[in-house]
């Protein structure tokens, strides 16, 4: 049975079909201007990739399946609207299904991947601290993470979360309620773990 | 009243989202990322299927990669015969990509589909000015020319004429798949499906049959026949078990 999920996941993940349907009826300007806001916002999407546990390995692959679909979704853009909360709603779709086709959680390799061994002190410590943030992140369920992040990090309106994400609005809030729980509680266990472990 | 309900941040997770929000991400992964976004505009560019719509792609700067990528596409596509197609499909009888490679770039800047040459019969019967001008080479029939002991122009053009079809084809065969994609595009899967159908009678085996299994299992899905996508889908991994189709499914088990 594990087809069903496979192909659930079908229209955001096949990249030669959605490559399919990326060339339907689009103006090449319509591509560029696709192009530029991705190159305007790799920075944040990354990010936003991180924050929702994708690993290092697979980084690449996903931002990837984020460009396709945003080609596909062009339309649904609403240029009257910040972009960023628009893009988190695909990363975290993409993200999702990435997740559930791989059946783990995504945030295998990332805390530890980075070599820290050839940075300065003060990069070491904002590194260690962006790492130990990703840890604590991996351990809230990633549909509260969503709207952790987008409140908390990317200062997005609940308002606009809760359209961005298909929920209604009591359930972004209930979700960001427990979310913040969950990162304090985890946070806690892996500051008590580093004073431990010295 | 929400403030009680909602409990505020923690200083340390504060700290570490001001820290999160001023984060630099990789530059090295920013930079393939970007490539490799333009090589898939690129791509779809040199599909032959956006030929017609052929505006100039802002993608200026390092090609290498890029072009590798459109190579490994199109022979993904198998469409590696498709770039003699511009120059030879005059001589076809319907002569599709020709006409499409033809007309300057923004010939037809507002219509939403391609013109696809018609099936059957009445394209048969169709004047066409490309092919009287061409016809006289095509006229002597290709097997009995080409059997000819020490006939080797008419050998030439069995093997010129073989490709051509080749290349025809294939024209055919996306022209018959392009309402599938569409249709799919557009959340139309019923004829999708119907796209898909015509095109299995018309091309049992033809060269897209590949993408068409796999346009038939996303179409069969959307529809909501999920035991049906499911069997597609299974079919399509037997049938074509190193198809770059499943690359994204090879963290999957085996079926």
């Amino acid at each position: 049975m594990t087809k069903v999920g496979t192909f659930a996941q079908l229209p955001t993940v096949a990249p030669q079909i959605a490559r399919a349907d990326v060339s339907s009826s689009r103006e090449p300007a319509e591509a560029n201007e696709c192009l530029a806001l991705y190159r305007q916002e790799l920075g944040y999407l990354i990010g936003s990739l991180r924050r929702l546990g994708v690993s290092n390995s697979d980084i690449d692959d996903v931002l990837h399946e984020v460009f396709i679909v945003m080609l596909r979704r062009w339309e649904d853009y609403d240029r009257a609207r910040p972009p960023r909360p628009w893009l988190f709603g695909i990363a975290f779709r993409v993200a999702s299904g990435h997740r559930r086709r791989n059946g783990r959680e995504l945030l295998r390799d990332c805390p530890d991947a980075e070599d820290s061994s050839a940075q300065p002190d003060e990069t070491l410590a904002v590194t260690q601290q962006r790492q130990m943030l990703l840890r604590a992140l991996a351990k809230v369920p990633l549909e509260r993470r969503a709207v952790l992040i987008l409140h908390d990090v990317d200062e997005v309106a609940m308002r606009e979360i809760a359209d961005q994400l298909s929920v209604p609005l009591f359930t972004a809030y209930s979700r960001l309620r427990k979310a913040r729980s969950e990162l304090d509680a985890a946070l806690k266990i892996l500051l008590k773990g580093g004073r431990d472990a010295r | 009243m929400l403030g009680k309900w909602l409990p505020a941040l923690s200083p340390t997770a504060q700290s570490l989202f001001a820290n999160e929000r001023a984060a630099d991400e990789d530059a090295a992964l920013q930079a393939r990322a970007l490539e490799r976004a333009k090589a898939t505009l690129e791509g779809e560019r040199w599909s032959g299927i956006q030929m017609r719509r052929a505006g100039e792609l802002a993608a200026p700067g390092r090609r290498s990669r890029a072009l590798r990528t459109m190579v490994l596409m199109a022979a993904a596509l198998g469409i590696a015969g498709l770039a003699t197609a511009g120059v030879r499909l005059a001589r076809q009888p319907t002569a599709p990509v020709a006409v499409v490679a033809a007309a300057p770039p923004h010939a037809a800047p507002s219509r939403p589909h391609p013109v696809y040459p018609k099936l059957g019969p009445e394209a048969a019967a169709t004047p066409d000015p490309e092919r009287a001008t061409t016809e006289p080479a095509r006229a002597a029939p290709v097997t009995s020319s080409a059997a000819e002991p020490g006939n080797a122009s008419a050998a030439n053009g069995a093997v010129a004429h073989a490709r051509t079809s080749n290349a025809g084809q294939y024209a055919l065969e996306v022209g018959l798949l392009e309402p599938a994609r569409t249709g799919i595009a557009r959340g139309d899967y019923a004829a999708a499906l119907s796209a898909i159908g015509r095109h299995q009678r018309e091309y049992p085996s033809g060269q897209l049959t590949e993408e068409r299994e796999a346009l038939r299992v996303r179409a069969l899905w959307g529809s909501g026949q999920k035991p049906a996508a499911e069997a597609a889908a299974a079919a399509f991994r037997r049938r074509y078990p190193r198809s770059g189709l499943l690359s994204w499914m090879k963290a999957q088990p085996a079926p």
